[in-house]
């Protein structure tokens, strides 16, 4: 035990408290609207982060993660609606069984490169999809899971966030990370200087999808009702916007772009409204209803344009607020 | 039991026979050159050293150990390290980093650690931070860590592969064409920084070159490959005045001049 | 014995919808080496575009079925033009061209969700679809024109690009994209070729499938991915072999369904594609290449 690794454990439990306490009082103070745009914009922060480690760092341009998703979701509930188990551990093993379906992919992905792992890993989201459908007496099937407990409260879901970002902070700032990226930008140079690129690769979709399963579970204790099509194809494609709007291998870009996409359709939403205020009543229609094909342009224009995305691979720091030139030039006005 | 041995290495791409029944060795602390004209099979040979590709025949033997059917990093690991022709950096990372990834094996701690940035983290990457300045310092570099190394000119990006070859302590180094593109006076400060390499990791180094005056210079032995054959193997003053090299050389230069 | 031979004929009648999408997965990789994900989309593309003209009750449905077709090639071929070449000029990584055909994907089924509502759609009826019996097997009539249909789209397509001009054109830029551009191919004019050979077959076999079922906005997703299976199968790359692995998956797929279990008939193609991948992954008829260092 190090006082530098003490000071670290300490400096996380003060943010879990702080961060516990603010979402205690929003939560007490704030009406149920924002409440709930703030809880899935931690439940989204978690599934971008997950993403981003197996794909923005290692590479591995994984399309399943609405697979991974379910299975955490599906056995978290079922595990404290069925075998009567409390919260936590019922979240952990959705988690854990959400890792091992990792480690499973994440094996024949050993030989696959690029395009071929994404068609594999969705090809893997469309089976998990054909299991639940079939599996009406356990999981309800088609005709969906009712009666999840509600579970993911802000306090919660923003601790959860926290303590994520942290861990997949420091695993990013080690030898593991390191080789992670190296994977990512050169597996022949990797493997050149011993690092063995399967075992990582292996690795980085246990670790994501752990993550992902645990974001699931969460969505699921937060809708209270699960359905195989909650985790189609579109939502890995939100998660993997979510990403590519803040910047692919950034992990602050990740819970940037998060924040973006959950509160896309709010504000969407609002402007509909905001027009129907105005007797704009068919304006307000429209992009009630076309805000989707909004969505889509802008996912096309932002790797047309910039596909780094918006922070890039940088991380966002209190440092590097202060060096955008907007907060420049108000800094040197202030001289 | 010798340092570094092959025998018998063949490898046939379709019809092509690229590396044909190829015998070499090299003793510990030497410094050895693979020469050849264009397409003679001198990079394959590091290939099938590395484990890049599968021998059809033959053993690599590297202190007693048989190398064939090992995976590339696993060959690493065992101190067999290399450069590449065309320069394999992690493009998009900075120099520093490229560095740090590539002392991962010499770092030894675990995923848990990692995770939890555990004081044995700690300790362990601070050994890594100070062998990759080192590593930098040597090869003069250390001003230019904090940059990506693509952006990098060539000829640094060079001493960057190979600083970061040994920041796995290698005890054979592999160097392929290390001077390829550059001019006179860079190929001279080259030839002292191998010569350095050599003396300060103690590391024996296998070396392919066409620029004569280097190769000639620093290696105590060569070998010369053709049409990936052996055609003959001494001492850099051998191989000059040997009647098969010169044919072999010129025939290359006449078959340029008719392209 | 009865069973038997209606099994094979429904195997093959949907192993043609296959083999149509397929092979523009398999012209596309040909050119560009990726894979387009938005191909799948062009699909659904194409069975909307067909029921957006007949609502307009101007012209039969069958001639708006031919326009669908043509207005899908060329939209296949806009996507090449305005979104893919500009990334490709600027030799941005093949990892953006996969996201960005994610992206145009998601246009394109937003769109249409937007338009006609995520429900499903029936065709208007073009022809009697009381069955006719051979033997012991039952034929829809729909599906004589399927299977006929296909086939002679795929003779078409496999005359074009083995006796045209500009169809080998395609197959030099799929050989080697440089060489052809210094042999004079003109390689832009070949990649549009291509893009809108395959919007039109995969917009035929939506149209195709909305005859025989129905359409509904998430029909190219599934269908995509078995088709694109279906190229892995063949091996990617090989016109042949997107058809013989169309028929492939359709027949494993429709035995499989019939003699093991209906529930799972959706993962046998991708189970197939995992297994190919791993063991074989240049397919049936692809060529192995080796990485070089």
């Amino acid at each position: 035990m190090s006082s530098g690794f003490l000071k670290r454990l300490g400096a996380l439990v003060v943010q879990v408290l702080v961060v516990w306490g603010i979402a205690t009082y929003f939560k007490q103070s704030l009406p149920a609207y924002p409440i709930g745009i703030l809880t899935v914009f931690c439940i989204n922060a978690i599934l971008a982060l997950s993403w981003n480690l197996v794909a923005g760092f290692t590479g591995q341009f994984s399309m399943g993660h609405a697979g991974f998703m379910a299975i955490g979701a599906y056995t978290s509930a079922l595990l404290m609606m069925k075998a009567g188990w409390p919260f936590l551990p019922s979240l952990i093993a959705g988690g854990t069984l959400s890792g091992f379906a990792g480690f499973l992919i994440g094996f024949p992905s050993l030989r696959l490169v690029g395009d071929y792992l994404s068609v594999v890993t969705l090809g893997f989201q469309y089976i998990i999809t054909a299991i639940l459908n079939n599996t009406v007496k356990l999981t309800g099937g088609g005709l969906g899971l009712a009666g999840v407990p509600f579970k993911s409260t802000l306090p919660v879901t923003a601790v959860i966030l926290v303590i994520t970002m942290w861990l997949i902070t420091n695993l990013v700032h080690s030898k593991h990370g390191r080789s992670f990226v190296s994977v990512k930008e050169d597996e022949i140079a990797a493997r050149s200087v011993g690092i063995d690129t399967t075992t990582y690769k292996i690795m980085a979709f246990v670790i994501s999808s752990f993550f992902a399963g645990i974001g699931g579970a969460l969505i699921g204790h937060y809708m209270m009702y699960l359905h195989p099509d909650i985790f189609n194809y579109q939502k890995t494609v939100e998660v993997i916007s979510m990403v590519i709007l803040g910047g692919i291998g950034s992990l602050t870009g990740s819970i940037a772009g998060a924040f973006g996409i959950t509160l896309l359709p709010e504000v969407f939403r609002n402007l509909a409204t905001l027009f129907g205020s105005w007797g704009l009543a068919a304006a307000g229609a429209f992009v009630k209803k076309g805000w989707t094909v909004f969505y889509a342009i802008m996912f096309l224009l932002i790797m047309l344009t910039r596909p780094q995305g918006l922070i890039g691979r940088k991380e966002l720091t209190w440092e590097s607020i202060g060096k955008i030139r907007l907060f420049k030039k108000l800094q040197k006005k202030e001289v | 039991m010798s340092f570094f041995n092959v025998e018998n290495l063949t490898i046939k791409f379709g019809g092509l026979t690229a590396v044909d029944r190829v015998n070499l060795h090299v003793d510990e602390g030497e410094i050895v050159g693979l020469i050849g004209p264009n397409g003679a099979g001198k990079t394959t040979v590091f290939n099938l050293i590395t484990g890049v590709y599968m021998p059809d025949t033959g053993s690599i033997t590297f202190k007693g150990t048989n190398l064939v059917n090992m995976k590339p990093n696993q060959i690493a690991e065992r101190g067999i390290v290399r450069t590449f022709q065309n320069i394999r950096l992690f493009k998009g990372l900075t120099v520093y980093d490229n560095i740090r990834t590539a002392g991962h094996l010499r770092i030894p701690y675990s995923f848990v650690h990692s995770l939890l940035h555990t004081g044995l983290y700690e300790r362990r990457e601070k050994e890594c931070r100070e062998n990759a300045d080192k590593l930098l310092g040597m090869v003069g570099l250390l001003d230019r860590k904090d940059e990506i190394s693509a952006s990098l000119p060539y000829g640094m990006q060079r001493r960057v592969e190979i600083a970061r070859a040994l920041a796995l302590k290698p005890s054979l180094l592999l160097l392929d064409e290390p001077a390829a593109g550059m001019n006179p006076q860079e190929c001279v400060e080259l030839i002292d920084f191998i010569r350095k390499v050599k003396n300060e990791f103690s590391t024996t180094i296998l070396i392919i070159e066409h620029h004569m005056d280097v190769i000639m210079n620093i290696c105590e032995r060569m070998y010369v490959l053709n049409f990936g054959k052996l055609l003959t193997e001494g001492t850099p003053s051998e191989i000059q005045n040997d009647p098969k090299v010169i044919e072999a050389y010129l025939g290359e230069e006449q078959e340029d001049v008719e392209d | 014995m009865g069973e038997f031979l209606q099994q094979l004929w429904n195997g093959l009648s949907i192993g043609s919808v296959y083999a149509l999408v397929a092979v523009g997965y398999t012209l596309v990789f040909g050119v560009l080496k990726f894979i387009n994900f938005a191909h799948g989309s062009i699909l659904t593309l194409g069975a909307y575009i067909a029921l957006l003209i007949a609502l307009q009750k101007v012209v039969p449905f069958q001639v708006a079925m031919g326009l669908s077709m043509v207005l899908s090639g060329f939209f296949s071929m806009l996507t090449e033009q305005q979104v893919y070449k500009k990334l490709r000029v600027k030799n941005a990584p093949r990892l953006n061209m996969l996201i960005t055909s994610i992206g145009i994907s998601l246009l394109v089924e937003n769109a249409i969700v937007v338009y006609f509502s995520a429900d499903y759609h029936i065709y208007p009826r073009i022809m009697s679809g009381v069955p006719i019996q051979l033997g012991e097997v039952l034929i829809p009539p729909v599906d004589i024109l399927l299977v006929v249909g296909a086939i002679i789209l795929m003779l078409a397509l496999w005359f074009f690009v083995n006796r045209t001009l500009t169809g080998l054109s395609i197959k030099a830029v799929s050989m080697d994209r440089d060489a052809s551009s210094l042999m004079g191919i003109n390689v832009n004019r070949a990649i549009s070729v291509t893009f809108f050979l395959a919007g039109v077959m995969a917009a035929t076999a939506g149209l195709l499938i909305g005859m025989k079922f129905s359409v509904n906005p998430a029909l190219g997703g599934l269908f995509g991915l078995k088709s694109f299976s279906a190229a892995v199968l063949g091996g990617i790359g090989s016109i042949q072999g997107a058809y013989v692995g169309g028929y492939l998956i359709g027949l494993l797929e429709t035995f499989g369904a019939g003699y093991i279990s209906s529930n799972f008939k959706d993962a046998i193609a991708f189970i197939l594609l995992v297994l190919v991948l791993l063991f074989k992954p240049s397919g049936i008829f692809g060529k192995g290449t080796k990485e070089k260092v």
